[in-house]
């Protein structure tokens, strides 16, 4: 998918809308040295964020399910995936006991 | 071109920031009062308060930008690079402190790094948006409709109070909520935090008021010419009224009360700003008039956020009556 994104965004050029708008004349006056200082915070932040991401994914699944399996159902056959979410919202919408 | 359409789509920005500033305020609120929490039961109990409603709250910043780009081209256009930097700071510290929820509840020996995180992601956050507040207060140099100056124009001693004025509001709103939403020893403390809080914010709105007379003539203009002076005084009136009433409100151990007065501070506060910039966008310069897109641009997107809007305000107000109730220590849906 990004391979295809890149490609297309290449493609492109020199057009960022084509045929209406040069890219060289669609940039903002913001000044290379703002653009840089943040394309590199951004690059620290979510370098941060997916290595301690995918370290809590792998520690959780190198943990394995816990506890058990949800109950069933008390009324209603489980047989299509949202009969679970139409019980969980009776009991939610019901009047209080 | 039709006069109204930009006025239309500017109250709907006005709302969709007056949302914004409400709602995301006060949960970044609980964020920058996050430190102060006695333990870690506590911090739990602080951060379930807000878990079920943080993330939409934060998207009415998205209505808002997004809101700004498609119906006032224009402004967006110089607003954006004008005050790039507080403003990709500000989105960067609000990654930390939504991504800090997912990872502070499965960390282990890493824990204090998330707590430092949220609260000082939140901090950042409303810090940045007073930045940006104080940007548009003071004004853009614009050059042939376009941004025409420097990555720090932004920064001033003015912006520094505005900066340290919202993160105090936002506590504001964060302590009233904890006292509305909770039990027990965070709900004791938030109490205390929040007349302390009330008494700053006040000093901050006394301050703005006085220096941006002082400073811009265009808002003394506003304010003081006559008929204005006439119409407008009350707003100081219900302000300085609003908060005794919230001081006495926490005195009497009310529970909801005190946040609808934050709110309604917040709210004066806003009508304040409005009164002081109204129609500029890009004040001194660019008018909603000057600044909106095609009227059939306005218009196909009109239709749009006309139908969607009462659906989302529905399943939001949903959301709240869903999640009403207090949050004991140990409870949530996490």
């Amino acid at each position: 998918m990004i391979s295809g994104w890149i490609v297309t965004e290449t493609g492109r050029q020199p057009w960022v809308a084509y045929g209406i708008l040069r890219t060289a004349d669609a940039t903002s006056p913001v000044p290379g040295a703002s653009i840089a200082a943040t394309l590199a915070l951004f690059v620290l932040v979510y370098g941060v964020v997916f290595t301690m991401g995918i370290y809590y994914i792998n520690r959780l699944i190198a943990m394995g399910p816990q506890g058990r399996a949800a109950e069933p159902p008390e009324f209603g056959t489980p047989v299509r995936p949202m009969s679970s979410a139409t019980e969980a919202g009776r009991e939610i919408l019901s009047p209080r006991r | 071109m039709e006069w109204y359409l930009p006025v239309i789509w500017a109250a709907l920005l006005g709302t969709a920031v007056a949302l914004y500033v409400i709602l995301d305020g006060f949960d970044l609120g609980t964020g920058i009062l996050f430190p102060y929490a006695g333990n870690e039961r506590e911090r739990d109990q602080i951060m379930n308060s807000i878990a079920p409603f943080w993330d939409g709250n934060e998207t009415w910043l998205v209505l808002g930008g997004g809101g700004l780009w498609v119906a006032f081209p224009q402004a967006y256009a110089v607003i954006m690079p004008a005050l790039y930097l507080p403003v990709i700071v500000m989105l960067l510290a609000l990654v930390f402190r939504g991504v800090a929820f997912e990872f502070r509840s499965v960390a282990i020996t890493s824990k204090a790094y998330w707590n430092f995180a949220f609260a000082a992601g939140s901090t950042l956050a409303a810090f940045c948006q007073g930045l940006i507040l104080a940007g548009l207060i003071v004004g853009i140099k614009v050059e042939n409709g376009a941004f025409a100056g420097g990555p720090f124009d932004w920064a001033s001693p003015f912006a520094l109070l505005c900066g340290l004025g919202v993160v105090t509001g936002y506590a504001l709103l964060g302590a009233t909520w904890l006292v509305l939403k909770t039990e027990g020893a965070v709900t004791e403390r938030a109490r205390g935090q929040a007349k302390g809080l009330l008494l700053a914010v006040l000093a901050f709105m006394v301050v703005v008021s006085i220096w941006t007379p002082l400073a811009f003539e265009r808002i003394a203009a506003r304010w003081f010419s006559t008929p204005n002076i006439y119409l407008l005084w009350p707003v100081p009136l219900l302000t300085a009224f609003t908060a005794l009433m919230e001081w006495r409100w926490l005195d009497e151990r009310r529970e909801a009360l005190p946040f609808l007065a934050s709110i309604a501070l917040f709210l004066l506060g806003y009508l304040g700003l409005v009164i002081s910039t109204f129609p500029y966008l890009v004040p001194p310069v660019l008018t909603i008039w000057q600044t909106a897109a095609a009227p059939a641009s306005q218009i196909f997107l009109l239709v749009g956020t006309v139908a969607l809007l009462p659906i989302i305000l529905g399943y939001i107000v949903f959301v709240y009556w869903l999640f009403r109730g207090k949050v004991r220590e140990g409870e949530g849906y996490h």
